[in-house]
């Protein structure tokens, strides 16, 4: 059994696509319309050989991917500040949701 | 008989004998079905506030200003059928209200007991019940004002811990928090009795520990809590039935995992819009809070943003809209 960390928008109507497990991790705005204007990353259900708008092989790829479009984020330092959004981190815990 | 007016909608026609069954039987619906969502940051806080009708799907349209621009509004706030009214944020003790019927500005309300942002509310028709959030420390005070009036909130008890960032919610009887940060991020659920002055009690625990300002909808018998953002963004939902002292159940997903969000709802609809995932979001997602699963999106805010106040004129603590027994 296996799935697959993959890049994909909601469904036209605005609907999470059926294919999705577990999804909507760090979107990244991409100029479309609404509702398809956030490319989001998620797992695929178990079985599932849909790849949406591409998938991401591994954590690596995961992170690469995020520091493309992620340096100005921030992210809670657990004291009720802010520091720098950790994407090794966020990748990991993504690819925590593969299967197989 | 019917209910009327539909529970989602005020949309339809009826006949002058269905309109007297349902005033003189206590379930002709008082309120309307618009949900407001006010302040945030974007990273610069805001003071804007908008609006869509929770029946349909689009995007949200300005409504007026708060006093000030405040972030970190916390998930719910007091709402009557007439009024949405807002709790502290940015560190203040202001509460202010807006006549949901205008699209006016925010008018001075009163004062609560303590600066504070990240609190939660519960309320039913009559009273409101502000509780935990962030002052810097993490508070479990609770404090109470009637709203029909203008006037400072006064002690009414304690949380089991201080948190900031619970979800509140109601039914017209018993108050919810859920969730926060102590700053360890917990599953702690605690319940009070609405007509009662004390402390809250343990109810349940939700399914997974939630923080980051937990989302908060209600129908009048169930409670739905979450999305969050901490320990990292989730989608996930949990319900709980509000009758019950029982644990958190999953329930469905949001579309996009975030936090810090503003919720609303009628008895029928959930929104939960805008958050931080960590970047800051301007979706609106809907799903239906009797059956849950994948939510779906609704429309955009007008400013993306997090640290946003929900309210609406039609949740679970005002009987989903209703004066009376349905």
């Amino acid at each position: 059994m296996a799935n697959k960390i993959i890049k994909y928008n909601l469904e036209a109507n605005g609907t999470i696509p059926t294919y999705i497990d577990d999804g909507g991790y760090y979107p990244k705005a991409n100029g479309g319309a609404s509702p398809q204007d956030w490319d989001l990353i998620g797992a695929t259900t178990d079985g599932s050989n849909e790849t949406g708008l591409g998938e991401l092989a591994n954590a690596a790829a995961i992170k690469s991917y995020l520091d493309t479009y992620t340096s100005d984020w921030t992210q809670d330092d657990g004291s009720g500040g802010t520091e720098a959004f950790n994407q090794t981190t966020a990748a990991n815990d993504i690819w925590t949701k593969k299967i197989g | 008989m019917a209910n009327y007016p539909q529970i989602d909608d005020c949309s339809g026609i009826w006949t002058l004998k269905e309109v007297n069954d349902a005033v003189m039987g206590g379930y002709w619906r008082e309120a309307g079905s618009r949900a407001v969502f006010a302040g945030g940051q974007t990273p610069t806080s805001q003071d804007v506030i908008d609006y869509v009708t929770i029946a349909s799907t689009g995007n949200a349209a300005d409504f007026g200003n708060l006093d000030s621009a405040k972030e970190y509004m916390g998930t719910s706030h007091g709402c009557n059928f007439t009024r949405a009214i807002f709790n502290g944020g940015e560190l203040t003790n202001v509460i202010q209200y807006i006549t949901f019927v205008t699209t006016g500005n925010a008018t001075d309300f009163g004062d609560l007991t303590q600066t504070t942002q990240s609190s939660a509310t519960a309320c039913n028709s009559t009273r409101a019940v502000v509780g935990g959030g962030y002052t810097p420390a993490r508070t479990n005070v609770m404090s109470y004002y009637a709203m029909a009036s203008t006037g400072n909130a006064i002690d009414f008890g304690d949380l089991t811990s201080g948190r900031s960032g619970p979800g509140g919610l109601a039914s017209p009887t018993r108050g919810v928090w859920a969730g926060g940060d102590t700053p360890t991020i917990v599953n702690i659920i605690d319940f009070i009795e609405l007509s009662t002055l004390g402390n809250a009690v343990d109810f349940g625990d939700l399914s997974e520990v939630k923080g980051g300002t937990v989302g908060a909808n209600a129908s009048s018998t169930r409670g739905v809590f979450g999305a969050d953002r901490n320990p990292s963004p989730d989608t996930n939902l949990d319900y709980i039935t509000i009758a019950s002292q029982g644990n958190g159940v999953d329930f469905g997903d949001v579309t996009v995992g975030r936090g810090d969000s503003a919720s609303a709802n009628n008895s029928k609809r959930a929104l939960y819009s805008g958050g931080m995932n960590p970047s800051n979001s301007d979706v609106i997602d809907y799903w239906d809070i009797n059956t849950g699963g994948a939510a779906s999106d609704f429309g955009d805010l007008s400013v993306t943003r997090h640290g946003i106040g929900g309210a609406s004129p039609c949740h679970g603590g005002l009987n989903d809209g209703y004066q009376g027994t349905k």
